[in-house]
């Protein structure tokens, strides 16, 4: 290739590259003269699927506070619940890397029955646990008077090493649902303590 | 049945004779029509003419939506292909013009097609098509991603 060759194509290059800007440009003006309503974009919203919801939270502030507004949980969950589907138990086990993980706890853990798609995990020795596994988000609740007293006693070695320790009131999940509030959740154990938050 | 026709006139001055019936599929000339002034040419400020040849086009499909199974599988087939047509930006125009004109089936058809579309779209584009602007600082959308790192694992990056 000759020096002269070489230049040409180095022009045209740039010429492209050039061309190419302004398309973007011009395209990106062109859509900015779209404006669309908050109420369309909440149309199309909710039936996006949950894993693009949480993606399209870093769009903006504008796109987070608006995925996360009570207003647009509370419709997507209704759409939800109004699609037919069931949990069916199976054989598989899936481990995946990106799974919650959660401190072993020397204790049975209780998954309870699920409520607008969020479960609890339950044990003695644990901060209850309300798991979205949806977004794979959970929060903790604070430690109930029983698991506090009965953590106390944990800390005697013969409490660990009866073989057949004295279980607390039963301590298993009957109940796990919200309040009027969706914000806060309400779990009641059999026994002695009802937590709320 | 009436077959009075009725002429709507796009904001770029561009004409179409329609039935009443396919009229009144929009229910802004539904509206229009019910406040009982005789009107034959129906002015929409709103929407261009060939974003409205498309909510026609639409309309004078579904004019009659007969129960039967067969013909809904029917319709939900043209449905279908008829999306298939526009890129994005023109199902925007579509999805504005059918919440104008208020075309309640088209409404709905619209908002699934971009939902579909858009789902695996990346952040940066999206605020691209929907012209949003990133009001995050670097730090503040990288902890957002960060926390939902997840949700971006299979993101394709198809531009739109």
């Amino acid at each position: 290739m000759t020096s002269m060759e070489k230049t040409q194509k180095l022009l045209t290059n740039k010429q492209v590259a050039s061309s190419a800007r302004k398309e973007i440009k011009r395209r990106r003006s062109e859509f900015e003269k779209i404006h669309i309503p908050n109420d369309i974009v909440e149309e199309i919203m909710v039936m996006l699927p949950v894993k693009t919801l949480m993606r399209f939270l870093a769009v903006s502030k504008h796109w987070r506070s608006f995925i996360m507004s009570k207003d647009f949980v509370e419709r997507y969950m209704a759409l939800e619940q109004s699609k037919e589907f069931a949990l069916e138990p199976t054989s598989a086990s899936v481990i995946d890397e990106k799974a919650l993980k959660f401190e072993i706890t020397e204790w049975n853990l209780y998954i309870s029955e699920s409520c607008d798609g969020l479960v609890c995990l339950y044990a003695v020795d644990i901060a209850v646990k309300v798991v979205n596994p949806a977004t794979k988000t959970y929060i903790e609740l604070p430690l109930s008077r029983i698991q506090q007293i009965c953590m106390n006693k944990q800390v005697d070695p013969d409490s660990v090493q009866d073989p057949n320790p004295v279980k607390y009131p039963r301590l298993s999940f009957s109940q796990f649902g919200f309040g009027k509030y969706w914000r806060y959740a309400k779990c009641v154990s059999c026994g002695p303590s009802n937590m709320d938050r | 049945m009436s077959s009075n026709k009725i002429v709507l006139t796009s904001s770029d001055g561009e004409s179409f004779e329609v039935e009443e019936v396919v009229a009144r599929k929009l229910q802004i000339v539904g509206h229009m029509l019910e406040d009982d002034c005789v009107i034959n040419e129906i002015p929409l400020q709103n929407v261009t003419g060939d974003i409205l040849s498309m909510v026609i086009e639409y309309c004078k499909t579904h004019v009659d939506e007969e129960e039967s199974e067969e013909a809904q599988t029917k319709l939900k087939t043209w449905d279908e292909e008829f999306m298939k047509k526009f890129d994005i930006k023109t199902l925007l125009q579509i999805i504005l013009a059918a919440n104008y004109l208020n075309v309640k089936g088209l409404l709905d058809l619209v908002s699934q097609t971009i939902a579909d579309t858009i789902k695996d779209y990346t952040p940066e584009q999206i605020r691209e098509v929907f012209g949003v602007e990133n009001d995050y600082t670097e730090e503040e959308e990288a902890e957002v991603r960060k926390e939902n790192a997840w949700a971006f694992d299979e993101a394709d990056t198809p531009k739109p």
